[in-house]
């Protein structure tokens, strides 16, 4: 039996502790000991995308990262992300009903939160190839990748 | 599951030391996306897991005549430098079509190699850089091997069980040459390759003449391999299709396909022709565009 580890990460701004066993997944630790269940759990093998965080503002794959590796560091779940941009993508997405059955849903806005922070005004290819990561089976991206290019035009005429 | 030591180690000497007390117990962990599934799935037994993530000096890529990119520089970083992508194009091509951008941002160039797995996507295009692969231990300091060399068999490395790699170096290229990765993959991302061709081509001043060429080939054997029975046949003649085919013959002659799920062996035979032609015509572009 392998006893349980202690680990310190800041998690959505706030600093958190948590236990973990062996090589425990950062998914398994933020939905089943922090409950955060906004992170949802799809493949089990960094194929989906649908556990989707930012370690560092970096999108990951939390099914497939040890939390362990997580002590000391910043990770943003789609809970934690409630600023401006954030909550532009959201709205756009459901005013493009990019939305279906929804499980994708939290790993994509995440995905596309990391993208628009680092690059201002990302190209439709762009934005392709980062959601190649993450796995929808309903909507076909298209009303996904709209509701993107969409807040960058939001941008550009704000500013 | 049994116990199993976890190290999160910061230095150098640190994990020098610990490989030293551990030997083939200890498994090197950077980002985790290939390591922790093999430990998981049991196809790894790992006593004690080193986490070698946290050596920022080994990350990082630096330009001299060539380039050397730190073991632990991740795809995503290899894929969006711009000078890496000026001068070593196929490994850009190769490091931004491995995984999605999620496995990007902490897989390793280091752990893609050492992982010596069939599919690896960055060593065809690392092999036609003529690349070197530098290890260090507590035993024997430091020693630098050509990655053909090292790259023993399927999964297998020379790598000694106290050794960690720490860079990869690649050499200035000739000039008036060009270079690139065709991966022909079921869907355009997330895949691995069914067949890559990587590919460096140098011409001669006239620009109608191959000066030299290298060509790797991942998919069409148990390991990645240089064609250098094809290299041969192409030095220092025009690139003519009836030369070509004979190169693409001599690559095929070389080449051990097999059926699995991706594809079939009769597809790759068929599709590996048309792909290492592609290779050779963009190449040609780029050093005609340049």
């Amino acid at each position: 039996m392998q006893t349980p580890h202690p680990v310190t990460a800041t998690i959505n701004g706030r600093e958190e502790t948590f236990e973990v066993i062996g090589l425990e997944s950062l998914m398994d630790a933020l939905r089943n000991r922090l409950h955060l269940s906004g992170t949802k759990e799809g493949c089990r093998e960094g194929e989906c995308g649908a556990c989707t965080v930012l370690l560092d503002g970096k999108p990951i794959n939390a099914c497939i990262f040890i939390a362990r590796a997580a002590e000391g560091r910043e990770i943003e779940t789609i809970e934690g992300l409630q600023d401006d941009l954030s909550s532009r993508i959201k709205q756009a997405i459901v005013e493009t009903s990019g939305v279906q059955c929804g499980y994708c849903t939290p790993g994509i806005v995440v995905m596309l939160s990391g993208l628009l922070r680092r690059v201002e005004a990302p190209n439709e290819a762009l934005i392709r190839e980062a959601l190649s990561g993450n796995i929808c089976r309903c909507t076909g991206y298209a009303q996904i990748v709209d509701a993107v290019l969409d807040v960058v035009e939001q941008k550009a005429a704000a500013s | 599951m049994a116990h199993m030591d976890f190290h999160s180690l910061t230095s150098l000497d640190e994990t020098l030391e610990k490989l030293a007390a551990y030997g083939s117990d200890a498994t090197l962990v950077a980002g985790g996306t290939s390591a922790r599934y093999l430990i998981m799935s049991g196809q790894v037994e790992a006593k004690a897991v080193l986490h070698i993530e946290r050596l920022a000096e080994f990350a990082g890529i630096t330009l001299n005549g060539g380039a050397r990119l730190g073991a632990l520089t991740n795809m995503r970083d290899i894929a969006e430098d711009t000078a890496i992508i000026a001068r070593f194009a196929s490994l850009a091509t190769a490091a931004g079509k491995c995984g999605g951008w999620q496995t990007q941002s902490i897989a390793t160039i280091g752990g893609n190699v050492c992982g010596a797995s069939p599919s690896a996507d960055l060593i065809a295009p690392l092999l036609v850089q003529d690349a070197e692969i530098e290890l260090h231990s507590q035993a024997r300091g430091s020693r630098t091997v050509a990655l053909t060399d090292f790259l023993v068999a399927a999964y297998k490395t020379d790598r000694a069980a106290d050794e960690m790699a720490t860079a990869f170096h690649l050499p200035a290229q000739p000039g008036e040459s060009a270079d690139t990765y065709i991966k022909i993959q079921r869907r355009s991302a997330m895949e691995r390759p069914i067949i890559g061709v990587a590919l460096r081509l140098a011409l001669d001043e006239s620009g109608e003449n191959i000066r030299e060429v290298r060509i790797a080939v991942c998919g069409a054997g148990p390991m990645p391999f240089r064609a250098s029975e094809a290299e041969t046949l192409l030095a220092g003649q025009a690139p003519t299709d009836e030369a070509v085919r004979a190169a693409s013959d001599a690559i095929i002659k070389r080449s051990t396909f097999r059926d699995d799920a991706r594809a079939s062996a009769s597809y790759r035979a068929a599709v590996l022709p048309r792909a290492f032609a592609h290779a050779l015509s963009l190449c040609r572009a780029t050093i005609a565009g340049a």
